[in-house]
C-alpha cells in the first residue's frame, strides 16, 4: 500500500468507524482531502482489496435523490490499515527525530 | 430546493458531465452517476449553510474532479485543450459544410438523378477544401508529436468526402468524364 499523507488521513476516517458507511463528501470533510485526490484514491485501495463499494438501496432516507455509493473497509483491508498506518506513523516519527537542529545548543559535556 | 440551489446544482451538473467526457468510458457512468448523486447530498447537507457556502462546495467538487480525472484514467488537460482545438478546427473547416450538405442532398434525393449529381459534385470539391487543414494538422502534429489520433481525426475530414463521392459515384454507375474522379484519387 502506497502511504501518504492524504492516504493516512481518508484511512485513519476510514478506522475511526471500521465498519460503518462512509461515502465520499463525508470523507473529504474528514480528512480534509479535496475531490480530485480522494476519488482516484478510493479506486486504488479499492482496486488493492482494502475498500468495498456498493450503492446506497432504495428506501424512504433517498427522499427523492439519488443513490449514493458507500465506501467500507474490508476485514483484510482493517487490519492492512492499520499496519500500513502503524509503519506510516513510525517512519515519520523518525524521520522528525533525525531532523537536525538548527538553534542553539550548549556544547556536549559543557557546564552552563 | 430553491432556485439559486437549483442553479448551483445545474452548474455543478454541467461540470460533472465535461469532466466525466474524458474518463475512460469503462468508469464514466459509474462516477457520473456517484459524481452527480453526491452533489444533490450536498446541497441536503449543507443546506443550513448559507447560500454562497453550498455554492463553493459543489463547484470546488465539481471543479476539482476535473483533477482527479487524470488520476482516474482519463484525458490530462493538455491533451483535452490540443484536442478540442482540433476538433473545432475539424468542425470549422470549410469542408465540413459542404460534406453535411451533400449528404442531406443525397438523403433527401428521392432517388432524382440531379439532385445526387449535385451532392456527388460537392462530396467532389470539399476533399479539395479539406486537403490545406490536413496539412496543417499533420504539421501540427510532427512538430507537437500530439498522438496520432488526432491526425486520423483530420484525417477523416479528407476521407469523409472523399469516399462519400466514390459511394455516390459507384452507386449512380454515371460514370460521365472521369477526369475530376482521377484528380481526386491522385
Amino acid at each position: 500500500m502506497q502511504m501518504t499523507g492524504p492516504t493516512s488521513r481518508v484511512l485513519e476516517a476510514l478506522l475511526a468507524d471500521p465498519a460503518g458507511q462512509h461515502y465520499g463528501y463525508q470523507l473529504m470533510q474528514d480528512a480534509h482531502v479535496q475531490s480530485g485526490t480522494l476519488y482516484p484514491m478510493l479506486k486504488r485501495l479499492e482496486d488493492e482489496g482494502i475498500v468495498t463499494s456498493h450503492w446506497q438501496s432504495d428506501g424512504p432516507t433517498l427522499e427523492g435523490r439519488p443513490p449514493r455509493r458507500y465506501y467500507r473497509l474490508t476485514g483484510e483491508g482493517a487490519r492492512q490499515a492499520r499496519l500500513g498506518l502503524a509503519e506510516y506513523r513510525a517512519e515519520k516519527h523518525a524521520t522528525a527525530k533525525s531532523k537536525p537542529s538548527y538553534g542553539w545548543s550548549p556544547a556536549p559535556g559543557s557546564a552552563t | 430546493m430553491t432556485r439559486r440551489d437549483r442553479m448551483v446544482r445545474a452548474v455543478g451538473r454541467s461540470l460533472i458531465f465535461l469532466a466525466c467526457l474524458r474518463l475512460p468510458s469503462s468508469m464514466r457512468k459509474t462516477h457520473q452517476s456517484e459524481w452527480l448523486a453526491e452533489i444533490d447530498w450536498i446541497l441536503k447537507i449543507e443546506a443550513d449553510r448559507w447560500w454562497a457556502y453550498r455554492a463553493a462546495a459543489v463547484v470546488s467538487f465539481a471543479l476539482d474532479n476535473h483533477r482527479g480525472v487524470v488520476g482516474l484514467g482519463g484525458l490530462s488537460v493538455w491533451r483535452t485543450v490540443v484536442a478540442l482545438i482540433v476538433f473545432s478546427l475539424f468542425l470549422a473547416s470549410p469542408a465540413t459544410p459542404l460534406y453535411v450538405y451533400a449528404t442531406f442532398t443525397y438523403l433527401r434525393s428521392g432517388g432524382d438523378a440531379g439532385r445526387i449529381n449535385n451532392a456527388k459534385n460537392t462530396m467532389f470539391y470539399a476533399q479539395f477544401l479539406a486537403l490545406p487543414l490536413v496539412a496543417f494538422v499533420f504539421a501540427g502534429v510532427v512538430l507537437l508529436a500530439i498522438p496520432t489520433v488526432l491526425l486520423g481525426l483530420a484525417i477523416l475530414n479528407f476521407i469523409i468526402p472523399f469516399s462519400g463521392y466514390l459511394l455516390l459515384r459507384l452507386s449512380t454507375r454515371r460514370w460521365g468524364s472521369t477526369n475530376f474522379f482521377w484528380a481526386g484519387v491522385v
